[in-house]
């Protein structure tokens, strides 16, 4: 859309004043949502996101503005408007060739399924899941894909483009008996396009949330006192993701306001436990080619038997910590101002056995299905839901509870780890923090840790 | 124009919305500047209905064929199976009086004074606090609605919104508070009393610890009850209700809660924020009594809704979001307030939790039937008067039960900054779970 004499004479602008740099990020986006209650489609949205966000840094001190008119007079006004925040002698932006890198491979585009077909897949989730049991009373369904086109172009002569397309759906189940009423949901994705629905099974998806709606439909109230919990693989990964991911961002390292700043080669964790931000995994679901500031995306070994190796670093914060950037830089979109963010963030495998971990817990809480959950970064303080859980006791999975909330410190809850098994399995979520919502892939073994509190309201 | 293209490609009813925004904001860190943010926005939602569906589509670039948009919203609208009765609204009615916007110039340096200012004062307040932050946003948006039918409304918002949060630190305790301020008019920014709540609640909950898990009798500050109302007023909603995903269904004129709680929604509220003359499909919003006395009278509607039940719309027909389709939604909505002043509530609590604070309330509440277990933080009360800070317990009921259990309705109400109040409730028997 524009030249590259168009956007080195914006840079220079942006340079104009004495800045450090000034980047230029486009984005172009086209995001499609069907939604569904009781398999009929009530809703089917086509959204076009498309602008342009400036960013200028000198020192620490940055500079953001965005706009959705992309024409050269109000880019420039922009940039001079946002120029006009420092002063200082003009400097000169670098030369830009394009780096090309492929995107990752999309079998088959959602530009290219029909309408039609994105409709038949939303009424067979109703179908499969509805039909599971008499008690499940009514469904949610939600069918998502997007398409993104970002292109960055910096003073310091980097300019690079990346796609991304996501494709995502989401199963809610109902299931009622008398006055209790339950849910239980699944959300798969992955940065992949309707070859989704080829490398899963929408019907096992569809199914396994209307048994955990009906699990919990007739389950008690989860007693509430301090006790240990296993935490099941998958998207019980939310705990690392909240408890020790987000302290990692250098963010808040950088600032002094993270409980693990200053603490690289310390141990932070128990032994067994081994974490990592990887955003380079093809085609996975928080990956890309570039980030959001158009560096590489790497695998960052975060935790290394307990010992802290790595933070999440983008170049901004990174510069405050003498540290370079590891590729951990994200926004949503124009709209927001990057920062370290997680991408496909996980333990990894352990030596014990599922099996062996409920064998050997005499009472306890096993937490099958983790919710979403947040965290103070400040203290390390967390909660996170349990959407399906069940008493463990004398080595056996026990009957099922609802409503649960586990709360605790992210610092001490990694102390306590005590067992991890050897099953990693990774799951989808959306992560909220100040760059915007982001995919990012939770994921873990089945872990124990030692104690926690686990709030409930059932004796 | 577009409306005659929509009536060539068969569209039967056209809407048009436009939202064009301009914001600045600023973010400080221990009285420095850290990031200033600027933008402007000029955005485009349509929606029309086809064969009776209503389609949607939504764009950012302004210069996108008229046609190719249009072409979308047909598609859309095709595969709608609902068969809920969709109408574009061209009723000629008369509209309350937008409140008049502040058209007050504020400076970078103005706005940035303020923060720092305010941060000073929270410094300043003990040697225990070690970091402060602030944050500032000065919002305007001017919004039209205009349709086949011949309705054509505009209506412009600005609002500041100040943000400052502390960092204390004693011994091996780390303490955070933050407080917040929404506010039409830049003037009535009360740097001084943001201050003084942030580091006060920063310091006194220095060296909080669980307490022993039972049933406790709870006083929710004001803040607090409508951080959970928040995640629940979704109940209200007749569209919920209609899809079965509200616990509210077939409730309608039964006594659901105690006698002390009424729950009203007013788009009228003088400088609340979600003052508005209409909602997203140009109809005149209204005040709807929601609970009384504990009986529930009405759900919130939008046209679809309300014909489906037929009913008259409640004007509750607004977006999610620019972007999305028009849903349902509460404008300032609130625990009607009642005599007690807080230190009444203290007195009758006489023992048990004074809490100030739950966090994960959009995980740890099941917006379908109204079950919650948060993460809380606050005082222990003995004998009428607070005591020891507690962190990391869980207050565990469903939402409908509690509110039967209300003991006393103080008059401290509070809207917070999505326009959700409550004043504080003293309510009995909820479990909580600590060590």
């Amino acid at each position: 859309m524009f030249n590259d004499l168009e956007l080195k004479d914006i840079l220079n602008i942006g340079l104009s004043t004495g800045a450090d740099l000034c980047e230029i990020y486009f984005e172009d986006k086209t995001k499609n949502v069907l939604e569904a209650e009781g398999g009929l489609i009530s809703s089917a949205n086509n959204a076009h996101t498309r602008g342009a966000g400036v960013r200028i840094i000198k020192d620490d001190f940055v500079v953001y503005g965005y706009t959705n008119e992309l024409n050269f007079k109000n880019l420039t006004n922009l940039t001079a408007d946002l120029a006009s925040s420092f002063t200082g002698n003009k400097k000169t932006c670098l030369d830009f060739v394009k780096e090309n890198r492929s995107p990752f491979k999309i079998i088959k585009h959602p530009e290219d399924v029909s309408i039609e077909e994105k409709a038949e897949i939303i009424k067979k989730m109703h179908d499969y899941a509805f039909n599971y049991d008499q008690c499940i009373t009514q469904t949610k369904g939600i069918l998502l894909d997007e398409s993104q086109d970002i292109s960055i172009v910096n003073s310091n002569g980097k300019y690079v483009a990346d796609t991304r397309v996501r494709t995502r759906f989401y199963i809610i189940s109902i299931a009622k008996h008398n006055d209790a009423i339950q849910t239980g949901s699944e959300g798969p994705g992955g940065q992949v396009g309707y070859e989704l629905f080829d490398q899963i099974d929408l019907k096992k998806v569809c199914l396994e949330s209307a048994r955990t709606a009906k699990k919990m439909v007739y389950a008690d109230e989860c007693p509430s006192k301090e006790m240990p919990v296993i935490i099941h693989n998958g998207f019980g990964g939310v705990i690392f993701h909240e408890a020790c991911g987000h302290p990692l961002e250098a963010s808040g390292v950088a600032k002094g306001l993270s409980v693990f700043t200053g603490k690289l080669g310390q141990q932070i964790a128990s032994t067994l436990v081994t974490a990592i931000d990887d955003g380079t995994i093809e085609n996975g679901w928080g990956s890309s080619i570039f980030d959001d500031e158009g560096n590489l995306p790497q695998k960052n070994i975060l935790i290394e038997n307990g010992i802290l190796k790595n933070y999440l670093i983008d170049e901004f914060n990174g510069k405050k910590m003498n540290l370079s950037s590891n590729g951990a830089c994200r926004r949503e979109s124009y709209k927001h101002l990057p920062t370290s963010r997680m991408s496909n963030t996980y333990i990894d495998n352990g030596e014990s056995t599922f099996e062996e971990i409920i064998q050997k817990t005499k009472y306890g809480l096993f937490a099958k299905k983790l919710g979403g959950g947040s965290v103070n970064p400040a203290t390390g303080d967390f909660n996170f839901s349990v959407l399906e859980g069940y008493i463990v006791e004398d080595g056996k999975i026990g009957k099922p509870v609802k409503g649960a909330t586990l709360v605790g410190n992210g610092a001490n809850a990694l102390m306590k780890i005590d067992m991890v098994a050897n099953n990693l399995l990774r799951a989808q979520g959306m992560c909220g923090a100040s760059s915007g919502a982001l995919a990012a892939d939770v994921g873990q073994p089945t872990i124990r840790v030692s104690k926690m509190t686990v709030g409930g309201r059932g004796e | 124009m577009i409306f005659k293209l929509a009536k060539e490609m068969k569209i039967e009813d056209l809407e048009i919305y436009t939202a064009k925004s301009a914001n600045k904001s600023l973010k400080t860190f221990n009285q420095k500047i850290e990031s200033y943010k600027i933008s402007n926005q000029n955005i485009l939602s349509i929606r029309g209905i086809y064969n009776s569906k209503m389609g949607y589509v939504y764009t950012e670039d302004l210069e996108e064929d008229p046609q190719q948009l249009l072409a979308k919203l047909i598609d859309n609208s095709t595969v709608i199976t609902n068969t809920d009765i969709e109408q574009i609204f061209g009723d000629k009615v008369v509209y309350k009086e937008a409140e008049k916007i502040s058209t007050q110039k504020i400076t970078y340096q103005e706005s940035f004074d303020l923060l720092v200012k305010t941060e000073k004062l929270i410094k300043n307040y003990s040697d225990k606090i070690t970091d402060t932050s602030g944050s500032y946003t000065d919002s305007t948006s001017a919004i039209t609605i205009c349709n086949s039918k011949g309705l054509n409304l505009s209506k412009k918002i600005r609002y500041f919104f100040v943000y400052l949060s502390a960092i204390a630190k004693d011994n091996n305790d780390t303490t955070n508070a933050y407080e917040y301020q929404l506010t039409r008019n830049f003037s009535s920014l009360d740097s001084r009393k943001l201050a003084q709540e942030t580091a006060k609640n920063a310091i006194e909950a220095i060296g909080a610890k669980p307490c022993p898990s039972k049933k406790y009798n709870l006083l929710l500050k004001n803040s607090v009850s409508s951080d959970i109302l928040d995640q629940l007023k979704g109940q209200f909603y007749a569209s919920n209700v209609q899809k079965q995903m509200s616990s509210l269904s077939g409730k309608l004129n039964q006594k659901i809660v105690g006698e002390a709680i009424s729950i009203t929604d007013n788009p009228f509220i003088e400088c609340a924020i979600n003052n508005d003359p209409f909602d997203d499909e140009g109809v005149p919003t209204t005040t709807t009594a929601i609970i009384q006395n504990g009986k529930l009278v009405n759900y919130l509607y939008n046209l679809k809704s309300a014909k489906k039940d037929n009913v008259k719309t409640t004007g509750n027909g607004f977006k999610g979001s620019v972007a999305a389709k028009v849903g349902t939604s509460s404008t300032n909505i609130f625990i009607e307030p009642k005599d007690s002043s807080f230190q009444e509530l203290l007195t009758t609590l006489n023992e048990g939790i004074y809490i100030t604070e739950v966090s994960g309330t959009n995980s740890g509440i099941n917006k379908i039937n109204g079950d919650f277990s948060l993460q809380a933080s606050g005082f222990l009360v003995k004998d009428g008067k607070i005591g020891q800070p507690v962190k990391l317990i869980t207050i565990a009921d469903n939402y409908f039960k509690m509110l039967e259990k209300v003991i006393k309705v103080g008059n401290d109400l509070k809207l917070d900054y999505s326009g959700v109040g409550s004043p504080s409730l003293l309510v009995a028997d909820i479990s909580v779970s600590g060590q």
